[in-house]
């Protein structure tokens, strides 16, 4: 087991550094910069391995492994965008350190998942709270009001929110017992969805909605829930098709988006564009044109990949991510209580369907909606809540083993 | 809850998320095949315009050699595009807009201009190409050669002055278009100032190419068919005679001739030489619709006309001829004398003289005679093709001799030239409701050996006889004097 974690992290290694040594030839002068952050994330990877190898062996190693790999994607993808001015790969290096730090925080000192179950009107306070706070502190940058500043740090409470929301409704479920209970514990749940709505945050209420069915599906195994839960939502949804301007606008761009090529929709021809550039093969690294995108680094990293990686390449990083998930679910059946089950059911299926949302929006498979791609786009808040959600997973994986043994 | 129910849901939803995540792979693999090709080369592309930059685009010369369209680095990397001669060649060259796109050749070739065809197999230049890339030199594109006159071209575009109108002069043994101007013409090296003025321009509407695109009655050119429809259909027609007085009763309807002249005992000949409305009138109701469309469309109208080159670089609009109804005369009467349901424009009517001078035989036309490659490779060159049999040869040559009856004492006398037999036919479009009478004028020449065949219209330039007449007979003057 050990042996072949060690393998694999050195083809991790060796994949890492040889895109990191690419990119300081690939820009017609040889720059040390990029070979300094390869080595700085290797090492990072190494420590961070050994600490959790030797000190938790009972957990999931792969969960790590597998993350701070993605990771080096959007860091080499970051570097390559913003080569003339490296700051943001070197925050984004910077942000990687502090998810790391605060994953191994989280695993020291974070005390057994099942404990959290008894504060469930706490959490559903805090999401409310900090969705609703935007609205009141919220400043509105790319059309969402959905970011609120705390220093010099932009932040969006909506990535927070969902880890809340995961917790409460993990300990709601085994209330419900009928059709009247399933209402009222999800009263909270749509609440929070419509205030998203408002806020034009319509991919984290799209994910919101994701979790919510995914969990209650699990945790009832009731397809009378899940219909009633779809037609609300199919309902709601239309409804806000005619009702919001942004809703529908959206909508439209997705059907035609050729139609708004040099306004709305010129993100995503944009993005499209370097899509059909990339072919199977990609250009290569360095050798594209990603930086037409407008907010690249952001939510549309994915088609940078697409451009310079190819579709090999692209459907690699897909592949990947079905690993990470399917890591976070196995987490889940090997769960010792339904309580640390259904977190991890949580925080998988929050993962999975930010994944689904955000490659689905940039490629048009469905509309776009403003999200990062987990562990890839460059940001602090994002960042975080993926290395705070990977250590409640790992929490878990670890007490897992313990009765399994 | 029931664990097992429980771990049992998850695995159902691990297969899911596979199904999603392996959905999206394989929306990716549709797309790349099916779709990346539609969109790639949408102008809103900003990677086209960056891959274009990387070589300097190739010229555009005349069919000596003559430069006419170059570009020049400038010292902020960028490529500017220069026209020697603006205006003249305004329709044929087209424009080359970062804000307003492409049009003419540098829109149909501009993959070769900016060399990004290899897809023509000299290994010479494959290997020159290879080289280049290897020493690192600064790539250019291919360059084009045009079956243009430059001396020819840049004559029409004067004679036709400040006229509203259009000429075109062809090689009818190949189909080579020797000069096309419409008027009024734009700069191509001003197009970025300018573009919204001349898009704004209803009256002279300076982007609309006339020579190709226009939509004018042929009125008497269009005999040239009727005549040739007469010596298919109707046998010894050439030896009956017509007793014209001017006015064609057919019921309710009167044609007259121009001028209400009545020409009395005259056979086809004359007819066609004086232009005779009364008698090509009574021959269209004596032929019926029928025959008269399909004589129409063995000259390729209500057909479309692809040119012969690479790619399409000039749009032929479809010559027309149509009727409301079948049966009446009348109607059919205005048809004969290419009035009524029968349009054209000067490309068209340059290639039916064009097909009399060549014995009946329309060839297809074309305006890109070689590409080569900066080395002067050469790359590509179009084979004069064969476009439609018209006629038989008898019946052309006996139009021929018609046309030059009408140069040297009908209708056209005004185009003689000493020295040269010159064939000819006059036209006076009519527009309903209009005073104002469009002059047309095809021909072709000499008529012993044809080297050129010219249709000029000149819009309200009163009878065929006059201006247009002289324009053509200045173009044939100045290409046969070489």
């Amino acid at each position: 087991m050990k042996k072949e974690e060690k393998t694999i992290l050195k083809s991790i290694y060796l994949v890492t550094l040889l895109m990191f040594f690419q990119l300081s030839i690939s820009f017609g002068k040889f720059d040390f910069l990029p070979i300094i952050l390869g080595f700085s994330s290797c090492i990072l990877i190494v420590s961070s391995y050994f600490i959790i190898s030797h000190f938790f062996p009972r957990g999931d190693k792969y969960l790590l492994i597998l993350s701070s790999f993605i990771t080096q994607f959007g860091l080499v993808m970051i570097y390559r965008l913003n080569s003339q001015n490296p700051i943001r790969t070197v925050k984004q290096i910077s942000f990687f350190t502090i998810g790391i730090a605060v994953y191994m925080f989280l695993v020291i000192f974070l005390p057994e998942i099942k404990k959290f179950e008894r504060l469930r009107y706490v959490y559903i306070i805090i999401t409310i709270l900090l969705l609703s706070s935007t609205l009141i502190l919220g400043r509105e940058i790319k059309g969402s009001k959905n970011w609120i500043k705390i220093g010099s740090f932009n932040m969006q409470p909506s990535e927070i929110a969902k880890l809340f929301l995961i917790l409460y409704f993990a300990s709601s479920i085994k209330y419900i017992k009928n059709y009247y209970d399933a209402l009222k514990e999800s009263i909270p749940v749509f609440i929070s969805i419509g205030l998203l709505v408002l806020e034009k945050d319509l991919g984290a209420g799209l994910i919101f909605f994701g979790i919510y069915i995914t969990m209650l599906y699990i945790g009832t195994s009731n397809f009378k829930y899940i219909l009633s839960a779809v037609i609300i939502f199919l309902f709601g949804g239309i409804a806000s098709y005619f009702i919001f301007p942004h809703v529908k606008v959206r909508v439209d761009i997705w059907l035609n988006p050729f139609a708004y090529k040099t306004g709305k929709g010129y993100q995503i021809c944009q993005s499209l564009f370097a899509i059909a550039q990339g072919g199977l093969f990609g250009t290569g690294l360095g050798l594209g044109y990603p930086q037409f995108i407008p907010e690249v680094h952001n939510d549309f990293i994915f088609s940078a990949i697409c451009e310079e990686f190819g579709l090999l390449g692209a459907s690699a990083l897909i592949l990947l991510y079905i690993l990470l998930v399917y890591r976070g679910l196995r987490t889940a059946i090997y769960a010792t209580d339904d309580y640390s089950r259904l977190v991890a059911v949580g925080i998988s299926s929050m993962l999975a369907f930010q994944i689904f949302v955000v490659i689905g929006g940039v490629t048009k498979m469905i509309p776009m909606t403003g999200i990062t791609l987990p562990f890839v786009s460059y940001g602090g808040s994002s960042m975080l809540l993926n290395f705070i959600s990977l250590g409640v997973l790992q929490k878990i994986s670890e007490s897992g083993w313990e009765g399994h043994e | 809850m029931n664990n097992k129910n429980l771990v049992k849901n998850i695995k159902i939803l691990v297969v899911f998320f596979c199904f999603c995540f392996f959905g999206i792979i394989i929306y990716l693999t549709y797309f790349n095949l099916f779709v990346s090709q539609k969109i790639i080369n949408d102008n809103s592309n900003p990677r086209l315009k960056v891959e274009e930059n990387k070589r300097l685009r190739g010229l555009i010369l005349d069919r000596y050699g003559n430069v006419l369209v170059y570009s020049k680095r400038l010292q902020n990397g960028k490529q500017k595009r220069y026209y020697k001669y603006g205006a003249v060649y305004a329709h044929i060259t087209g424009y080359n807009s970062v804000i307003y796109g492409k049009s003419g050749i540098e829109l149909a070739y501009n993959d070769v201009l900016s060399g990004k065809t290899l897809n023509y197999n000299n290994p010479i230049s494959l290997f020159k190409r290879f080289i280049d890339i290897v020493m690192n030199k600064e790539r250019k594109g291919n360059n084009i050669f045009l079956t243009i006159d430059d001396e020819l071209q840049q004559k029409t575009y004067n004679l036709l002055g400040d006229n509203i109108g259009a000429a075109v002069a062809i090689n009818p043994k190949t189909g080579e278009i020797l000069s096309m101007v419409s008027k009024p013409s734009f700069d191509p090296n001003l197009i970025e100032d300018k573009f919204n003025e001349y898009n704004k321009d209803s009256i002279g509407v300076p982007f609309l190419n006339r020579a190709a695109q226009g939509y004018y009655p042929p009125g008497s050119t269009f005999k040239i068919i009727t005549a040739s429809a007469a010596l298919n259909y109707i046998d010894n027609i050439d030896n009956n005679s017509f007793k014209c007085n001017g006015r064609l009763k057919i019921g309710d309807y009167i044609l007259n001739d121009y001028n209400k002249e009545s020409h009395g005992k005259i056979n086809l000949k004359n007819a066609f030489k004086v232009s005779c409305n009364y008698t090509f009138g009574s021959i269209g109701t004596k032929l019926g619709f029928e025959k008269l469309r399909n004589m129409a469309e063995n000259f390729m109208f209500n057909k479309d006309i692809p040119l012969n080159d690479e790619y399409d670089s000039i749009n032929i609009k479809e010559g027309k001829i149509k009727i409301e109804n079948y049966k009446s005369s009348a109607l059919t009467a205005q048809d004969a004398i290419g009035q009524h349901g029968v349009t054209s424009n000067p490309m068209h009517m340059a290639l039916v003289a064009a097909s009399i001078a060549n014995k009946g035989v329309m060839m297809q036309p074309y305006i890109v005679k070689q590409i080569r490659d900066d080395n002067n490779n050469l790359l590509y060159e179009t084979k004069p093709k064969i476009l439609k049999n018209s006629v038989d040869e008898k019946i052309a040559d006996k139009i021929k001799d018609y046309m030059i009856e009408v140069v040297k004492s009908g209708t056209g006398s005004n185009a003689k030239i000493y020295g040269i037999t010159f064939a000819g036919k006059t036209g006076t479009a009519q527009l309903e409701g209009k005073n104002e009478t469009h002059s047309w004028f095809v021909a072709f020449a000499p008529a012993q050996d044809p080297q050129i065949a010219v249709a000029v219209i000149v819009e309200n330039g009163g009878t065929g006889g006059s201006v247009a007449a002289r324009i053509a007979r200045e173009m044939i003057k100045a290409y046969l004097k070489k």
